[in-house]
């Protein structure tokens, strides 16, 4: 490298050793998310005025695909990213670990908020769109899915999942004016199996919703304070075990194969533990 | 960097903190080291990792993202223009009459920086902060190699000509 003068050499290794603190790496994710969940809404609030025209069926080896364009705003519309259904069953490897998807759907599972969950799941693969399954109500009165999907590695840009780097995802998808929790993206099933730690953070009291959320009198003010996190759990984990760095454990009950909890600790390096109905620990991988 | 279309959160987030740190740093070189410049970065790091779809190669993804920052930069840079061109600047109200009142060589070789043509800035900047090749820049700055070579020898030619770098360069202790 030429030097030009030591004065700017100077200015120029200063910024080469600039490193983000984690405030900033915590401010763009949560600024990612906002992004993903107003591109999402904004679909969602145009689907009246937008026809969803039928552009094609693909048949990839057991998958039949269904593209429904559109063109998320919020992700500029330089590149159409399609939306991408399937009516194909759900793949066994899915509904052998996960009970709430072996149950038949009912009618909570088939209204226009499910429906609207498979769009929340932004660059996935196909979305089993008869697969989705309503698993209750978050604390903020959201209706919370969990949403199985056909990703592979190329999703985005693949959207027809035309890769042979396939793989069986599930999502835990809120719908509700807050949007404050949820995995958005979908975990694929080796991550529900084995999980390296929480599968999703969230903190409701930042992003689109905060205002509405902060405004909301119905809603504890505990509530409106801390992280949120999730975990989507295969079948006979009854209970999660969360230890926070600090050393300091909770446990949290799963309903629906899904764990929702909250807390005001520190969450980086949290660790996960699952105990069954019992209390036995169980092991992660099965 | 390994990028797939689906991201656990641990993986957005190394994604996001790579895109963070190159933007941080062009930004900085080009910006300075106050708010706009970590606004700017966030900004790219947002871009980077929600159109991360759009990007066909991932191995390509640095490259991606100084692109990014360098549209942003700009853009920011133009802004920052517009400003001083509407407000009486503080920093330039520090020279009167063609005198330098006394600042510390950090600060003169920033102002010096600051005078070249955007362009030159840029080209420099990803030089020297990121040692990127003729043909990186290139990429980045969609240009040609050649437009990127006459633009570092033209930025290094006009900044040894400018007033303050002339006074480092004379100064006691200075550069000559």
């Amino acid at each position: 490298m030429s030097h030009i003068a030591p004065e700017l050499d100077e200015l120029f290794a200063s910024a080469r050793l600039v490193q983000p603190d984690d405030e900033d790496v915590r401010t763009v994710l949560r600024r990612i998310e906002f992004r993903q969940r107003h591109a999402s809404a904004r679909r969602i609030s145009s689907a009246g005025a937008v026809v969803l025209s039928i552009l094609a069926v693909f048949t990839v080896g057991a998958v039949g695909a269904v593209a429904t364009g559109w063109t998320p705003m919020g992700l500029g519309g330089s590149s159409p990213v399609e939306l991408v259904t399937t009516s194909d069953p759900v793949p066994q490897e899915l509904t052998e670990h996960l009970a709430l998807l072996r149950s038949p759907p009912a009618t909570q599972d088939r209204d226009e908020n499910a429906q609207n969950a498979a769009e929340a799941v932004p660059n996935s693969g196909p979305v089993y769109a008869d697969g989705i399954r309503y698993v209750g109500d978050s604390p903020f009165g959201e209706r919370m899915y969990l949403v199985p999907i056909h990703d592979n590695v190329d999703a985005g840009r693949d959207p027809q999942g035309t890769s042979t780097d396939s793989y069986s995802a599930v999502a835990l998808v809120v719908q509700g004016k807050f949007g404050g929790i949820g995995t958005s993206n979908g975990v694929p099933l080796s991550s529900v199996l084995s999980p390296r730690g929480l599968q999703s953070v969230e903190n409701p009291v930042v992003g689109s919703s905060a205002e509405a959320l902060r405004d909301d009198a119905s809603i504890p003010a505990s509530l409106k304070q801390g992280s949120w996190f999730s975990e989507i759990v295969p079948d006979g984990v009854a209970t999660v075990r969360v230890t926070f760095p600090d050393g300091a454990s909770e446990e949290f009950p799963v309903r629906n194969n899904v764990m929702l909890g909250h807390s005001d600790r520190e969450l980086g390096g949290t660790t996960v533990t699952w105990l069954d109905a019992a209390g036995t620990v169980l092991p992660h991988s099965r | 960097m390994t990028l797939t279309g689906t991201q656990s959160a641990d993986e957005r987030e190394v994604m996001a903190r790579r895109a963070l740190t190159l933007a941080l740093r062009t930004a900085t070189a080009l910006l300075g080291s106050g708010d706009s410049a970590r606004d700017v970065a966030q900004d790219v790091a947002v871009i980077a990792v929600t159109r991360r779809g759009q990007l066909r190669d991932p191995q390509l993804f640095d490259q991606w993202v100084h692109r990014i920052a360098v549209r942003e930069c700009s853009r920011a840079m133009r802004s920052s223009a517009r400003r001083r061109a509407n407000e009486q600047p503080f920093e330039e109200s520090l020279f009167e009459g063609g005198t330098t009142i006394d600042r510390d060589d950090a600060l003169t070789a920033r102002q010096a920086l600051a005078e070249l043509p955007d362009r030159e800035r840029i080209a420099l900047t990803l030089r020297y902060v990121h040692d990127l090749s003729d043909k990186q820049i290139a990429s980045a700055m969609k240009c040609r190699p050649g437009t990127v070579a006459s633009l570092l020898s033209r930025g290094r030619r006009r900044l040894r000509s400018t007033p303050e770098m002339q006074t480092l360069l004379t100064s006691p202790g200075g550069l000559s």
